[in-house]
């Protein structure tokens, strides 16, 4: 359906085109002449909901003419070109960030020639610009390894996904990287014995899956087709797994707050990208812009209304947010209790 | 293995079917979740541009509950480690029938043998939980080709669809009608 809708408005646009006057300047005077891609992108730009500057970007001045047509003169005019370096940034860290603090299961897609070493500094930074400034997220995300395009020796050996996830935690284990790195956690007071100590301390559930490289002959496109399988009733498992664990923090996030939340990180690290995206602090704002849901929402909003009616969140002094709670235990206990039907056929309440 | 699943993991991963498919895919364009566009208009800062994708791919599966608490997969990794197959490979080859409902990255669209650092994150639900309370969503950092050639291969695009498509059918009918009976499974 969709795909018909946008090719019918091509043809409108390239009609409306080809009857405009005032785009003689086109070079091809050609009927099939489709609207240009600029067209089509800033039209779908125009749909964004959100636009945050990145305060920590910076664009080119220089206008790389090349890449505009003649018959373009919209966007000749203006375009800035994003820099270099900014673009890294955007992919390795602010992408990474939002992806890590939002996901129930992350995926490593590597091809299995590399090593496991440079594979393991990678995730590991990954999630420490994740993990590290990440408040009261409470929950890690599970990490699944996909070891995509295995050759056929290295997918017999690591074909069954357990003795996979052994194997490649004892090759880390004999690296001198990871004692470094059990170094660091003792320092900051963490015993880390295992591999899998150490992918705990980042993410909450971690396997190993080898997909091998297609090939047209049967009994090979068979195992790819069954290793995708398994990757996703893993990928199901684990984020079954991890979402009851959220639930079970009332962490777990619909729909609605889940888009709020997450445009809200990202407002917030197009600000500052090394601040912290912390999720009692989105809950706590969002009470500003939408209706609070559920229970603890609304107990929230409540609190942090106090908290700005008290003056509290301008003063440095320690212990007012705690007299706040004990202040409005007695007065929720007494809302809840009122709301309790008492059971008729009995004395207790049901 | 039965045949016809045969065929279609050719269809899905063969680089033949691949090949030829280049460019940046309106299909695909949709998909964005939030990105940044290498060409900004002239202002300070460059934006970081959201969309409601989220939404949009909740209120495009009929008949779920009211309440859905999403459940996200990220899929990362360098360029070339076959992400984009792989999320592709996930919701068309699990739901077959759900092919024209669900949106996948397109084959060989997203560049992931082409090196450059401006990327776009897309979002895609998988056919199999979008109707349930805990749907899940993949999510893929993609880097979008080149903006040009778009037209062209967009219908490249569904002419490979359409040969794979017809394939399938007249070999699946060439079999049945000549073995009378299905391949045997290849283990």
């Amino acid at each position: 359906m969709a795909r018909k809708e946008i090719t019918s408005a091509i043809e409108a646009m390239s009609l409306r085109e080809a009857n405009d006057p005032s785009d003689a300047s086109s070079s091809k005077p050609n009927k099939l002449r489709k609207p240009t891609p600029g067209d089509i992108i800033s039209r779908h730009l125009e749909t964004a909901s959100e636009r945050p500057y990145l305060r920590w970007g910076r664009l080119t001045h220089s206008i790389d003419q090349s890449h505009h047509r003649p018959g373009d003169p919209r966007r000749a005019r203006n375009a800035r070109r994003v820099n270099r370096e900014t673009r890294t940034k955007i992919v390795t860290q602010l992408y990474p960030r939002l992806l890590y603090a939002f996901s129930d299961v992350v995926c490593f897609v590597q091809n299995s020639t590399r090593e496991s070493e440079e594979m393991f500094d990678t995730l590991f930074d990954w999630a420490k610009q994740g993990h590290e400034k990440t408040l009261n997220q409470r929950i890690r995300p599970g990490l699944i390894i996909v070891l995509n395009k295995s050759t056929e020796t290295v997918h017999d050996a690591l074909s069954n996904p357990d003795k996979a996830t052994e194997k490649m935690l004892r090759a880390y284990e004999s690296l001198s990287r990871f004692r470094e790195m059990q170094r660091m956690w003792r320092k900051r007071g963490r015993r880390v014995e295992t591999a899998r100590d150490l992918i705990h301390c980042y993410y909450y559930a971690f396997k190993v899956i080898s997909i091998p490289t297609y090939s047209s002959s049967p009994p090979v496109a068979n195992q790819t087709s069954e290793s995708i399988k398994t990757l996703y009733r893993k990928i199901r498992d684990m984020s079954d797994c991890i979402r009851e664990k959220r639930k079970s923090y009332n962490m777990d996030l619909d729909t609605s707050s889940f888009n709020s939340y997450m445009e809200k990180a990202a407002k917030k690290l197009a600000v500052d990208l090394n601040s912290a995206i912390d999720f009692h602090h989105i809950q706590m704002s969002s009470g500003d812009s939408r209706l609070p849901n559920r229970f603890s929402e609304h107990l929230l909003q409540l609190m942090s209304n106090m908290v700005r009616m008290r003056g509290l969140d301008q003063s440095n002094e320690i212990g007012g947010e705690a007299q706040l709670v004990e202040d409005l235990i007695r007065y929720i206990a007494s809302c809840i209790a009122a709301q309790v039907q008492p059971n008729p056929d009995s004395s207790k309440f049901s | 293995m039965d045949f016809k699943t045969y065929v279609f993991m050719k269809w899905l991963l063969d680089v033949r079917y691949l090949e030829g498919s280049t460019g940046l895919h309106l299909d695909d364009l949709k998909a964005t979740w939030f990105g940044v566009p290498h060409s900004q208009s002239d202002s300070e800062y460059p934006q970081l541009f959201i969309w409601n994708k989220l939404r949009s791919l909740v209120s495009e599966a009929a008949d779920a509950p009211q309440r859905q608490y999403p459940s996200l997969v990220s899929f990362i990794g360098a360029t070339g480690s076959g992400k984009s197959t792989l999320i592709r490979a996930l919701i068309r080859m699990l739901e077959p029938v759900a092919r024209e409902d669900y949106d996948a990255p397109l084959p060989g669209v997203n560049s992931d043998m082409f090196v450059s650092t401006s990327s776009d994150v897309h979002l895609y639900a998988d056919p199999r939980t979008a109707k349930r309370t805990a749907p899940l969503y993949f999510a893929g950092m993609f880097t979008p080709k080149s903006h040009i050639v778009i037209g062209i291969s967009y219908l490249i695009h569904v002419y490979n669809l359409k040969t794979a498509r017809a394939f399938l059918e007249t070999t699946t009918q060439w079999q049945e009608k000549r073995l009378h009976q299905p391949l045997k499974p290849c283990h």
